[in-house]
């Protein structure tokens, strides 16, 4: 009885310590995807098409960055919610996160707090 | 009939995530084409050679696209001399902006044409003589580099024969030619300073690499939309030792987030 029960605890800790590697990567991502996205929408657009558009060659990175990093924060995304047993839903909404400035500081934050609270139980 | 009713919203899953995959799909060849006009626009080509004007172009129709970027040649007496302000000549990679002087050159073959002879000096030069020249043909400027009210009579706010039309009895030839070279049809060549004539490049919008990231995003997203019908199989399978139960009907204790692994956590551990 002992025996089945360590187990069992053996397999949660092993899927808590999975799932929180999965949700550190997924928070580095979206942190990274976050801050890249505030710069792309309201640096790098803005001098491509509102104003100081002389300046926008030296913004140019911006959208380069953060289209090659963006693959890598849906996979982080993706992973995460594979392993925290997301609805598909909530899955489409964190990879979504990544695309708009502010949500993917929500999405980490949420990651976090959905995990705080797995491991408080 | 059972089983038909059971597979069909599987099978309706299927198809949709084949059909969202396949627009994921072309979305990727469209930026891929996209990254590919973009090489395409910043490649310089070499010239063409040299050719007469009136073998490309005729006056009083539009210049045809094949004609643009031509180095053309073509001999006639000028006629009018306008002044084109605030023009910006790009040289050595800087945006200077200077007044260009514009002549309207009557073609021995009939019809003219308006050729920028370069920056504007002190003192224009009077030329009567037949003259030959040679320069690179562009399409007509689209946007006023000065307020067109503020603009005499000689001066033009953008290089377009439109804007001369008016002023004169002949047949216009569409665009205007920055001249490389001009000779009196006698071979003596007229000094004077020149502005550079790069070959105009389309504008392509954006940059090859970040067209080709998002080649690779939508590929990905198709690729993750294919995954979707087996999504929840995954993640049965990722959960690792909280395997959903064997019994019972599919969805039972799978709520989603964290809820749903709270349940399970409780159910195993034995909370």
């Amino acid at each position: 009885m002992s025996n089945a029960s360590d187990s069992t605890n053996n397999a949660n800790d092993s899927y808590l310590k999975a799932l929180h590697s999965s949700m550190m990567r997924f928070r580095v991502m979206a942190v990274w995807c976050g801050v890249m996205s505030l710069l792309l929408w309201f640096v790098n657009v803005p001098t491509h098409y509102l104003f100081l558009k002389s300046t926008h060659h030296y913004f140019t990175w911006i959208a380069l960055v953060h289209g090659f990093t963006y693959p890598i924060y849906v996979l982080a995304a993706f992973f995460y919610c594979l392993k925290a047993r997301k609805s598909l839903n909530a899955t489409i909404l964190f990879i979504l996160a990544g695309t708009l400035p502010i949500a993917s500081f929500v999405a980490e934050r949420r990651a976090l707090k959905d995990f705080q609270a797995l491991q408080a139980k | 009939m059972k089983i038909t009713k059971s597979l069909f919203p599987k099978f309706a899953q299927v198809i949709a995530a084949l059909l969202i995959s396949l627009i994921f799909v072309e979305l990727g060849i469209w930026q891929l084409h996209r990254a590919q006009d973009v090489q395409v626009a910043n490649r310089t080509l070499p010239d063409k050679p040299e050719i007469s004007l009136s073998k490309i172009s005729s006056a009083g129709i539009n210049l045809p696209p094949a004609a643009a970027n031509r180095i053309v040649r073509f001999r006639g007496h000028y006629v009018n001399t306008y002044s084109a302000p605030n023009q910006s000549i790009g040289a050595g990679g800087t945006n200077k902006k200077v007044s260009l002087e514009v002549r309207l050159l009557k073609l021995r073959s009939g019809g003219a044409i308006l050729v920028v002879r370069g920056p504007e000096e002190l003192k224009s030069k009077a030329i009567i003589d037949e003259v030959v020249v040679t320069g690179r043909l562009y399409p007509r400027q689209n946007v006023d580099s000065v307020i067109p009210s503020s603009a005499g009579s000689s001066i033009l706010s953008r290089i377009d024969p439109a804007l001369v039309a008016g002023k004169t009895e002949l047949t216009l030839f569409d665009g205007y030619v920055v001249a490389r070279t001009e000779n009196t049809s006698y071979g003596q060549v007229i000094i004077q300073d020149r502005m550079p004539s790069p070959q105009l490049k389309s504008k392509a919008a954006g940059y090859y690499w970040q067209h080709i990231t998002y080649v690779f995003i939508w590929w990905l997203l198709a690729l993750m939309v294919l995954l979707t019908p087996f999504y929840n199989r995954m993640k049965d399978r990722s959960a690792g030792g909280l395997k959903p139960r064997s019994t019972g009907a599919p969805g039972v204790n799978r709520a989603s987030g964290v809820n749903g692994d709270i349940k399970d956590l409780e159910d195993r551990v034995g909370a």
